[in-house]
């Protein structure tokens, strides 16, 4: 049994490992991803973690060309934008992501719907791994 | 296209908006730095022409284009708020508070349905009990046109306007300064500029100024001005209030 708090460190921690980790209410069965400590639908506090498949399809997309100050570190700008979007997963449930592997210069021939595959982005190392979480077509 | 058009002839009215400008000033001030620098010389038709160029209105965020969206600004405001027994111990003119609501909803990303925003709709319906109105009763709004698109998605959640015929009512003109139901008369978040903490009250004193009638050259031609609304955004649509002022 996973023991860590419900919480945006763990959940992180998690991706770190690679693993796209999500809670679920033990009493109504509402999934939350990221995860919540406590159940919006039911309010129990009965949460148990569970893991995601980790394949899903495209729901909504943006490709951004001004980008926030650490996108722009990462060599993104107005020639070369990148893509976010909103992803369904198998398991019903809705995250946000960086949509890789499509053309951000042609956002037309990006299409909702699309099927996806979850990718782990890891930046530094050791301490001071990050990971963030992206999909990508398959 | 036509919620900028519309706040920017908005804003051209407004002595305090950050671009008191309408599109096709911008639009004919670009052509005459360009002739002025012996550059090319644009040659655009009209607003819609100007704003479909991408050298004009590049890209942000895809579809949004730089006019869709708003500045984040500087920018003060503040109100007095007293309770109504000892209001004209303050001003013979007092504006009432008949209706508030505040809503929560989910972050975007967990949304059923990027159409609407669940937090707005639950404002609205809090204020509407509360003052028993009706979206019909509300004369004139500013609204949170934090980009284009929410203008319009707005209109339809605070029930201004079918869902989904928003944008219809905009392309009519019903939104304008001079049309039936005038949204964002101060020229907006987009064009009065969005100092995000100072932005709902400054929300309310547009209200304020257009219910008092001290608009000057944009206030609202309806007769017997009497209620007005401010409806405000919280992060991405997860916390809203919506304000109705009524004069008496």
């Amino acid at each position: 049994m996973e023991e860590r708090p419900f919480s945006d460190i763990f959940y992180k921690q998690f991706l770190n490992e690679e693993k796209l980790m999500g809670s679920k209410c033990k009493k109504c069965g509402s999934l939350f991803l990221p995860p919540r400590p406590i159940c919006i639908k039911c309010y129990s506090l009965d949460m148990e973690w569970v893991e995601m498949k980790g394949t899903g399809k495209l729901i909504a997309f943006t490709c951004i060309a001004i980008g926030p100050p650490f996108m722009i570190a990462e060599g993104y700008d107005r020639k070369h934008p990148y893509c976010s979007g909103v992803v369904e997963l198998e398991e019903g449930v809705r995250v946000d992501a960086r949509i890789e592997g499509v053309n951000p210069n042609k956002p037309e021939d990006i299409k909702v719907g699309m099927p996806l595959n979850a990718k782990f982005l890891h930046r530094a190392e050791k301490e001071m791994l990050r990971t963030f979480l992206a999909f990508e077509p398959f | 296209m036509n919620v900028t058009i519309k706040s920017h002839n908005n804003a051209r009215l407004n002595p305090k908006a950050q671009f008191p400008l309408s599109i096709r000033d911008i639009m004919n001030g670009r052509i005459e730095s360009a002739k002025k620098k012996g550059k090319p010389v644009p040659e655009w038709e009209d607003e819609k022409d100007f704003l479909s160029d991408p050298r004009a209105n590049p890209v942000v965020a895809w579809p949004m284009h730089l006019y869709d969206c708003c500045p984040i600004s500087d920018g003060a405001s503040c109100m007095l708020l007293v309770g109504e027994e000892i209001a004209r111990n303050f001003t013979d003119d007092p504006l009432y508070v008949i209706g508030i609501g505040q809503g929560s909803g989910r972050g975007l990303h967990a949304c059923d349905d990027l159409t609407y925003f669940e937090a707005t709709r639950y404002a609205a319906q809090e204020a509407y009990d509360m003052s028993n109105l009706k979206p019909e009763d509300i004369q004139f709004s500013e609204v949170h046109d934090c980009f284009s698109m929410a203008e319009i998605i707005h209109l339809e959640d605070l029930g201004f306007f079918k869902a989904g015929e928003g944008y219809k009512a905009v392309e009519e003109g019903l939104t304008r300064l001079d049309g039936p139901k005038p949204i964002n008369t101060s020229g907006g978040l987009k064009c009065k500029g969005h100092p995000v903490g100072a932005t709902g009250v400054s929300q309310l004193y547009e209200v304020w100024t257009q219910l008092r009638g001290n608009a000057g050259k944009r206030q609202i031609p309806i007769k017997d001005l009497r209620i007005g609304a401010a409806h405000n955004l919280g992060g991405t649509g997860g916390t809203c209030t919506f304000t109705i002022l009524e004069r008496r």
